[in-house]
């Protein structure tokens, strides 16, 4: 078999893959190309409730209206037009079903309507890739934590494996809920912090105030969110600072635990941070400590990219088609609501891009 | 149990000879009244406020002394405690011989049905002596000269534990076998459930069940729903 290398070097010009991304709030679609500056377009459309979570259909009916124009920009940004590309990959999941079936029914329709192959592509699978391109880290433990996913995972016979992850919740999901129960949010993200992040400001750790859940290398959160919002109506409104510091400290400090447990474990000489919490300043800064005193080479994903985003889909499907992993036929594009992420062949590892 | 003073204690200890350095703890090989011993120490953790950080050191050294011999007088083979001082981190047991669980299925590969049964037969002996593990992988049992396996780290263990903790340590040893030894998971995993039934009798059912299930949770699920991610 040819090795991706030889592969884009013999051709004259460089592949272009389009990626979709639209497993939850975002509506992401990018153009990357096989050379600099790789990433040549990056649309974005976030879905924002006023009040209250996500509600599926709401942010299909969202995406729906947006797509076109998104897909169409992110063309026009790169240069690029549809019969130039070599593919379309979409995020086929996981995620929530209407959102999914959205880029799902635009990839099949570009992929169809152009006769291009279409690159099925795992949202998890993705977030890792885009950590691995942008850090130049290429064989990494991953911290991937979202609102949907808090997975301690790295590569290992063909494939990313699962070693540490939530019994319960996923860590995004307890600071959402948190955050949206005791009425700070939304909006949940303002300036890049999150409102537990500002409500925390000016707080203490309290000793004993809520419970420390790490069993073995899996952590738990739903305990820790039942135990907060008991703490916050018990203390009220002028300790809601000391209940938001003492809330993150335990639940950051607990996914530190695991993931050094992993390093310990599959003595892994690198580290990165992925996914939405990957954001966080204060978790990027405790992942640095636990690094530095384990030696451990450690570099999180730009901020610009910790978020979900149509750039990680494209990236993932390039790598995929010049790996040659198998496209799908338009028509045979399903989406996959729980798509785990150790079910996905990666055949191009460790290689990225560049 | 001999006395220590604690700081005296922690300078000598950082001379002794380093047996290995695992996610939470130092282990160093040393002597404590006459007999060969290790020294495990939870040194403090840069990342964590500080108060937190002696809670969890302190409490995981004590309830680590008392499970594991709680483990060892119900006949599970875990080794003996010599010493231990929470508020130092630090716990002295007995030096037991051997290699870990996780390199002897790289080097013996031959063995591994045999020593995977084995596996799940210590942990039904835990299990009987009314403890749980909370991290039983195979980077924690030691596989000894005569081909016997003994059972260490006990920091996460929990005492009277129903089928829920007890599914939990199940669970852990598959996934630690998938994520380290992904060819064995299979047949490996089988091999272990084997010894766990047959040594724990009638009791496994509900507990290999409540494993599966934890097996499926956790993982993504669409109900899940968040903002984060629109961050950038």
């Amino acid at each position: 078999m040819a090795t991706a290398g030889t592969r884009s070097s013999s051709r004259s010009r460089p592949l272009y893959v389009l990626g979709i991304e639209s497993t939850a709030h975002t509506f992401g679609v990018s153009v990357v190309g096989e050379e600099e500056p790789f990433i040549l377009s990056d649309v974005r459309r976030h879905y924002r409730p006023e009040r209250g979570g996500i509600l599926p259909r709401e942010v299909a009916s969202f995406f729906s209206r947006v797509a076109g124009e998104a897909v169409g920009e992110a063309l026009r940004e790169a240069g690029v037009g549809p019969r130039d590309l070599a593919g379309v990959a979409v995020a086929l999941g996981p995620g929530m079903g209407p959102a999914l079936r959205v880029g799902a029914t635009v990839a099949r329709a570009l992929a169809a309507a152009y006769s291009k192959p279409l690159i099925p592509v795992n949202h998890a699978v993705a977030h890792i890739e885009i950590a691995r391109f942008t850090t130049g880290l290429l064989d990494p433990l991953v911290v991937y934590v979202s609102g949907g996913n808090t997975t301690i995972t790295t590569f290992l016979e063909g494939r990313y494996r699962v070693f540490g992850e939530t019994l319960d919740i996923a860590l995004g999901n307890l600071l959402d809920t948190f955050s949206r129960e005791v009425g700070i949010a939304p909006p949940y993200v303002v300036g890049g912090r999150h409102a537990v992040d500002r409500c925390a400001e000016g707080g203490d750790y309290v000793d004993g105030l809520l419970p420390y859940v790490v069993k073995g290398q899996d952590v738990s959160y739903s305990g820790l969110l039942t135990a907060a919002l008991r703490a916050a109506r018990r203390l009220g409104r002028g300790r809601l600072a000391d209940v938001c510091y003492t809330l993150r400290e335990i639940a950051y400090s607990a996914i530190v635990e695991v993931a050094e447990r992993g390093l310990a474990h599959t003595g892994k000489g690198q580290l990165t941070l992925t996914g939405g919490v990957a954001a966080s300043d204060v978790l990027r800064e405790k992942l640095r400590l636990m690094a530095e005193a384990r030696g451990v080479d450690y570099k999180p994903v730009p901020k610009r990219y910790a978020g979900d985003n149509g750039a990680m889909i494209a990236l993932t499907g390039l790598l995929a088609l010049r790996s040659g992993a198998p496209t799908l036929e338009p028509a045979r594009a399903f989406i996959r609501q729980r798509w785990r992420l150790d079910e996905v062949e990666v055949p191009w590892y460790p290689s990225t891009l560049g | 149990m001999v006395p220590l003073d604690a700081r005296l204690a922690l300078e000598s200890l950082g001379r002794l000879p380093l047996l290995g350095r695992g996610a939470e703890a130092e282990v160093r090989l040393g002597s404590y009244a006459g007999l060969r011993a290790v020294y495990k120490l939870r040194p403090p953790k840069p990342y964590r406020h500080p108060r937190l950080d002696l809670s969890i050191r302190s409490g995981r050294t004590r309830r680590e002394a008392r499970l594991t011999l709680r483990a060892r007088r119900g006949g599970a083979p875990a080794p003996a405690v010599l010493a231990a001082y929470p508020s130092l981190g630090l716990i002295v047991f007995e030096y037991v011989e051997g290699t870990l669980l996780r390199e002897a299925l790289r080097s013996s590969p031959q063995e591994a049905p045999r020593l995977l049964r084995l596996a799940g037969e210590v942990l039904a002996a835990l299990h009987r002596a009314r403890v749980s593990h909370g991290d039983y992988t195979t980077s924690n049992l030691i596989v000894t000269p005569s081909g016997g396996l003994v059972v260490i780290d006990f920091g996460l263990a929990e005492p009277d534990p129903g089928v829920e903790e007890m599914a939990v340590d199940v669970h852990l040893f598959r996934r630690s076998l998938e994520s380290a030894h992904a060819h064995l998971a299979g047949p490996g995993y089988e091999a272990f459930l084997d010894g766990y039934k047959h040594a724990m009798g009638g009791g496994a059912g509900p507990i290999i069940r409540r494993a599966e299930e934890i097996r499926l949770m956790g993982r993504y699920v669409a109900e899940r729903r968040s903002v984060w991610g629109s961050t950038a």
